[in-house]
């Protein structure tokens, strides 16, 4: 019973780290077998760390999460005279990166380090909601209409509406809840991805998921 | 749309939302954590406050048992050791009071769930967090009944291993 609710109430996302060293693949391999594959993330915070210290001193493009690392010479290469206006690196760095791309990037797709998070928001079925003002430009109001759903709360999965609403709005009174094309909704009904274009009728506020 | 949206926390990059994350660290557990060793309870203490843990573990297997530098350490027993700890505080506290709870829960006839949250709270557990717990199980023995044979018994071994917390966070 312990066990069962501590699954319940402590879901754990195992990272294993460090998969860029030589003993890691027989130990990876190891606790493979052991756990359930869909809670493990193989990740490389030290490239991560790496990658971003270097892409914020302008020495490479990089976006955090994904697989594709580019120097200045990678966009020369690709047409690009200006290099995207990229530092030069130095031997050391470069062949850094280049060994970072084989042990890291190419074979595992990332360091991982951004999917630990998606993965625990994976396993905890978390439900993106951007709260708007404006149901027709997605602004949020307060005199900026240039920008469109400037926020984001995560709800657990099986919120329903009404807990929804509590969370954005505290206990404001709700007069009704619209759905899509003007029809009424349930406040007990469950948001979920791509469900419930809500529309809470007291305050003008919205949610979309 | 995409060169519109220009979020008041995290980022948005080429379609990808960014959204922000509440991590605890959580150090310094030991083992015998659950009886109060090293920061002890207080450790598991932190753990409460979190929706879902990360365990990050160093497959290295350059750390050994205490902490030191060495190689070919076999890092798959730090994740049972880990939830064994959690298993073992929760059955310890459980079990404590067992007595007294069974003594409660027939004197109130309450249901396994009132009695259970009641326990679990603390841990910031919510009633249907228990109901699920006990669906899954599908127990046919009524709790007066229950013994501690339905709680798994705890073997520890040390590591150097860290432990994030996650918390989902407004905006």
């Amino acid at each position: 019973m312990v066990n069962a609710f501590t699954d319940e109430k402590f879901p754990t996302v195992i990272a294993l780290n460090k998969i860029d060293h030589p003993d890691a693949d027989k130990n990876i391999a190891k606790i493979a077998k052991m756990q359930d594959p869909n809670t493990i993330v193989l990740c490389s915070a030290v490239s991560e760390i790496f990658l971003r210290k270097l892409a914020k001193q302008g020495y490479i493009r990089y976006t955090e999460g994904s697989e594709f690392v580019d120097t200045r010479e990678d966009l020369i290469a690709d047409g690009d005279p200006d290099g995207g206006g990229l530092k030069e690196l130095d031997e050391k760095n470069r062949n850094r990166i280049e060994n970072l791309k084989d042990m890291v990037l190419y074979r595992f797709g990332s360091t991982g380090v951004v999917q630990v998070l998606s993965k625990a928001a994976e396993i905890l079925g978390l439900v993106p909601v951007f709260p708007v003002r404006n149901t027709t430009t997605f602004s949020s109001g307060a005199g900026d209409a240039k920008h469109v759903f400037r926020d984001c709360v995560l709800v657990k999965k099986n919120s329903t509406v009404a807990d929804v609403a509590r969370k954005i709005m505290g206990d404001a009174p709700i007069a009704y809840i619209e759905g899509a094309g003007g029809t009424r909704v349930a406040e007990d009904q469950i948001v979920s991805v791509g469900k419930n274009d809500v529309s809470l009728r007291s305050l003008p506020i919205t949610f979309y998921c | 749309m995409s060169d519109k949206c220009k979020p008041n926390y995290g980022a948005c990059d080429n379609g990808r939302r960014s959204v922000p994350i509440e991590l605890l660290d959580v150090a310094g557990l030991v083992p015998g954590a659950h009886q109060g060793k090293g920061l002890g309870n207080k450790f598991l203490d932190d753990l409460r406050h979190a929706d879902a843990l990360i365990h990050v573990v160093d497959v290295s297997g350059t750390t050994d048992a205490e902490g030191k530098n060495t190689r070919g350490y076999d890092p798959s027993v730090d994740i049972a050791w880990l939830r064994s700890e959690i298993v073992a505080w929760i059955k310890g506290n459980l079990w404590e009071k067992w007595g007294s709870i069974k003594r409660r829960h027939i004197a109130v006839k309450a249901t396994a769930v009132e009695t259970l949250q009641n326990q679990f709270s603390g841990y910031g557990s919510t009633s249907s967090v228990v109901a699920r717990t006990l669906d899954k199980l599908g127990l046919k023995e009524p709790l007066e009944e229950w013994s501690g044979g339905f709680l798994l018994v705890s073997a520890g071994k040390a590591c150097r291993s860290r432990v994030l917390t996650g918390r989902c966070s407004n905006g």
